[in-house]
């Protein structure tokens, strides 16, 4: 073993205890205004940090917008709101070129859309049209636009923020398989409980709201962004993890319900993802390195999406979550 | 996969290796522990073995099976390979299980300054353990087994067990055939069957004589067990009916003798002969007397023996009138006495007795001729007729013996009917199954044991035998003269005439189904079937609608009535009568529910 330097480690330590002490900060801040919801911020965090989109689902009226809205608030991020209808246009997300008017003459100036901003907010995203869906989505995995031939790139960090409800399908769009893959997570916000219901009632319904405030600037989120990436994983944690991968997919699975109940298993952006989702929790712990728990605590929501249920699941009632759970009860730690 | 894990040197490596040997070391205690628990079993298992055959355990040899057992054990666990992933798991649930000793055995080799920091987290955190805490000491698994081995092999050990000749089996008593009975307990009969013998002996009666032995063979064979109850009853019965024939036969002959001599004592020259013949001890002079009257007095000698023929000759015929009844059946099946000097059929002696008498007064209706007519044989003749004479005489003595053999055969009788010859479980048992059916106190004559039909005339018809006559006029007439002579019906009689249908199975009503018929195949036209069925064990309801989509619903075609109802969406969607956000959802409907080729689709496939 390599003797460890003393200041490697110590600037390593002082770097993860930097990121506990900011991300806590982060959390607390966003909890001032936000009840509840701890699983649902922390993802929403999580996923800011480790550089993906989040997909949230719940029934309107459960603070999906005021989550967005306030970490946005609280990162000092610049932040754009997108109602999506099925009238927007693509040009209305990502901009268009406009004939501009000067002393030169009339020239071509691209006017940007919503969509450059660090965090977006795509407000009911099951709307619009696949169409201008697919412009979002682009930006997404590439960051980065481009209006006729002139390609725009995005500042980062970009982070997307998607919402959707489940029960109102008339009139939706409902994402293909293949773009719900472009998310890091799936969330699902559950409705909150009796105490989180009177704290928001004392809190919304009073002369005043607490006000939010920037605890972390855009540059230091950049380098908590890097840092995640610089986590290193154990093999046997990875190992676990591309075993779960693995166990998702019918056709290599062991599980006899993924085999009858699952039509396609997780791509390799799972994985991506649940590795980048335990190296946050690993750092959020004060940790160098993720661990088992770390990777069971993220696995439901970078899996979820991600597993597609084939007519006999969706027949029998069988959630992309249970299959989840089951494969992460089944599956030894160490293969 | 990870089993051997990374090659990792340093001071984590070192602590790792401490712990690894605590495991060893426990595994190896483990493994000495259900190894002895093994040789213990095997030697409670052997030392057992040789008890059953006789031989004391081996100390020796019970302790070397147990070292053998620990040392296999020991290094049969002990040496097992102990990966340091294996240590660091153990090390990191010491900690705080957060598997910061394994990432950091795994990181160990990179240059990155947070695996760097992960290792020195991992020291440091280590360096607060000990092996002891990582692997704690606990009870060796295997110690119960143990326990319970070392029991069961103490109790074999010590426990003392027979000696060889202890072990040997003892053959049981040889069954004896019937008890024999105490001694004494039929000192009575057998006295009074030797006395009957001593009377008979002196009588120069056969008659008596034989069945007094009959008697004796009886109680002799009671006394000594061979003969059992049943047997013996029978030869009783018969031996009274002999008896009390012999006594009727001896009443004749004392009436046919009394007559004679009344008939000679009219004559002055045969008086003499008569006063022999009235005289029990006198009856050897009586020929003598009656040939010295011939010789003397042969004209008045042959009117004496004229009137004794004709008296002896209505003595004979009073009793051919007297037993005038058929032959009655013999009972005894034995056949003990028949031929050997047992009692004679009743029947047969009483036609003896009487052939005997009329052949008596022949002789003396002959005698009186010769004598009538100067004969010279007259003389013997007379003589011989007074032999004759005599011996009637004689026989007709017996009749006091007779009755007293007849009491004695009757005395057993009644106490083998008791029980009394029974040993007392036996009486009891016989008293309660008699108070049970209601027949206490009741004759005990008629309830001797037989293997025929019951007597009361009812006559149950037996199932016919294959082969049986299909003829129910006989079956119903043969069990009806059955009812009527109060007779069992035989198996020969009416049973071979009843049949499983018709033939009256029952022998005083017509038709009916026969006792132990079969009961007609015909009547059983149904059939009874159990089906097993379990809840939840049919198909569920992604495959009922699969299977519908597979096999449709009406009449139609499913395949057509789809392509008609996708035609017409197609055309729905194309005229926008869909919302664009709709479109999707509809066309994912239908091809769900379009149609397949029968079967399921495979696994993991979508339908």
């Amino acid at each position: 073993m390599t003797a460890p330097q003393t200041g490697e480690t110590n600037g390593a330590a002082r770097s993860v205890e930097a990121f506990r002490g900011d991300l806590t900060r982060l959390l607390d801040e966003i909890g001032r205004r936000l009840v509840g919801q701890a699983d649902v911020v922390g993802a929403v965090v999580s996923g800011l940090l480790a550089g993906g989109h989040v997909l949230i689902e719940g029934v309107p009226g459960l603070g999906k917008t005021l989550l967005v809205r306030t970490a946005a608030a609280a990162v000092d991020l610049a932040f754009s709101r997108i109602q999506f209808t099925p009238d927007l246009m693509p040009a209305d997300v990502i901009g268009t070129n406009l004939i501009a008017e000067d002393a030169g003459g009339r020239r071509f100036e691209f006017q940007k859309g919503p969509i450059f901003a660090n965090v977006v907010l795509a407000d009911e995203i099951n709307r619009a049209t696949p169409k201008t869906q697919s412009a979002l989505l682009e930006a997404m995995q590439e960051h980065a636009v481009t209006v006729g031939k002139q390609t725009y790139q995005l500042d980062p960090p970009f982070f997307v923020l998607a919402t959707q409800n489940p029960i109102e399908m008339e009139g939706t769009y409902p994402l293909p398989e293949a773009q719900l893959d472009r998310f890091l997570y799936k969330v699902r916000v559950d409705p909150p409980s009796a105490a989180e219901l009177h704290a928001i009632l004392d809190r919304t319904t009073g002369s005043e709201e607490a006000p939010v405030h920037a605890v972390l600037k855009r540059d230091r989120l950049l380098e908590m962004r890097a840092l995640v990436r610089q986590v290193p994983v154990a093999r046997p944690i990875q190992d676990l993890v591309v075993r779960l991968v693995e166990a998702t997919q019918p056709s290599r699975s062991g599980s006899s319900e993924v085999r009858r109940f699952v039509r396609y298993g997780s791509s390799p952006r799972g994985a991506q993802a649940v590795i980048l989702g335990a190296k946050v929790e690993a750092l959020r712990a004060g940790r160098f390195a993720p661990s088992f728990a770390d990777v069971r605590r993220v696995a439901p929501a970078a899996l979820r999406h991600r597993v597609l249920l084939n007519f006999e699941g969706e027949a029998e009632g069988i959630t992309s979550d249970a299959i989840v759970s089951r494969l992460l009860a089944e599956l030894p730690e160490t293969g | 996969m990870f089993g051997d894990g990374p090659d990792l040197q340093g001071p984590l490596a070192r602590r790792l290796s401490r712990i690894r040997r605590r495991l060893a070391l426990w595994a190896a205690l483990d493994g000495a522990v259900t190894g002895a628990a093994v040789a213990t079993s095997l030697a409670a298992l052997l030392a057992g073995l040789g008890r059953l055959r006789g031989h004391a355990p081996h100390a020796g040899a019970v302790a070397a099976v147990l070292a053998a057992g620990v040392l296999a054990g020991a290094a049969a666990r002990g040496l097992r390979r102990i990966s340091l992933t294996q240590c660091a798991r153990l090390a990191d649930r010491a900690l705080d299980d957060q598997d910061r000793v394994l990432s950091a055995i795994w990181l160990s080799g990179s240059s990155s300054p947070l695996a760097a920091a992960a290792v020195a987290d991992a020291l440091a955190r280590t360096a607060r353990i000990e092996p002891r805490t990582v692997a704690p000491a606990r009870a060796p698994a295997g110690l119960r087994a143990l326990g319970i081995a070392a029991v069961v092999l103490a109790a074999i050990a010590l426990v003392p067990s027979g000696t060889r000749a202890a072990r040997l089996t003892v053959p049981g008593p040889r069954p004896v055939p019937a008890a024999p009975l105490p001694a004494g307990a039929l000192d009575a009969e057998r006295l009074q069957a030797a006395a009957a013998i001593a009377r008979a002996e002196r009588a120069g009666d056969p008659t008596v004589r034989a069945l007094a032995a009959e008697l004796d063979r009886i109680v002799r064979g009671l006394a000594a067990g061979t003969l059992d109850e049943s047997a013996a009853l029978e030869g009783l019965r018969a031996l009274e009916e002999a008896a009390r024939d012999a006594e009727s036969a001896t009443a004749r002959d004392a009436r046919a003798a009394a007559a004679a001599a009344a008939a000679l004592a009219a004559s002055a020259a045969t008086q003499q002969a008569a006063e022999a013949l009235r005289n029990p001890s006198g009856t050897d002079g009586a020929a003598d007397a009656l040939a010295g009257a011939a010789s003397s007095h042969a004209a008045e000698t042959a009117g004496a023996l004229r009137a004794a023929s004709a008296a002896v000759s209505a003595a004979s015929s009073a009793a051919r009138e007297g037993d005038g009844q058929p032959g009655r059946r013999r009972l005894n099946r034995d056949g003990a006495g028949s031929s050997q000097g047992g009692p004679q059929e009743p029947g047969a002696r009483g036609d003896q007795e009487a052939r005997h008498l009329e052949r008596l007064a022949r002789d003396l209706d002959e005698t009186a001729s010769s004598c009538a007519g100067g004969d010279p044989s007259c003389r013997a003749r007379a003589g011989s007729n007074g032999r004759e004479l005599g011996d009637l005489q004689r026989r007709a003595g017996g009749g006091p013996s007779l009755r007293e053999l007849e009491r004695a055969s009757r005395q057993l009788h009644d106490r083998i009917a008791r029980g009394d010859l029974q040993p007392s479980e036996a009486r009891a048992a016989r008293a309660f199954a008699e108070a049970a059916s209601g027949q206490a106190g009741a004759g005990r004559e008629g309830s001797a044991p037989s293997s025929s039909a019951p007597s009361r005339g009812d006559g149950q018809a037996m199932p016919a035998p294959a082969g049986g006559s299909n003829d129910p006029q006989a079956g119903q007439g043969a069990a009806a003269a059955a009812a009527a002579e109060g007779q069992a019906a035989t198996s020969g009689a009416a049973a071979g005439e009843t049949t499983e249908a018709t033939g009256g199975g029952i022998g005083h009503e017509n038709g009916g189904p026969a006792l132990g018929a079969r009961e007609d195949a015909r009547s059983a036209a149904g059939r009874q079937e159990d089906l097993s069925a379990a809840d939840g064990a049919g198909p569920d309801r992604a495959r009922v609608i699969v299977g519908a989509a597979g096999h449709g619903f009406a009449s139609r075609p499913y395949a057509r009535v789809y392509t008609d109802y996708r035609a017409a969406v197609e055309d729905a969607l194309g005229a926008g009568a869909v919302p664009p956000g709709q479109q999707y959802l509809v066309r994912r409907y239908f091809d769900l529910i379009r149609p397949r080729p029968a079967g399921r689709p495979a696994k993991g496939q979508a339908p």
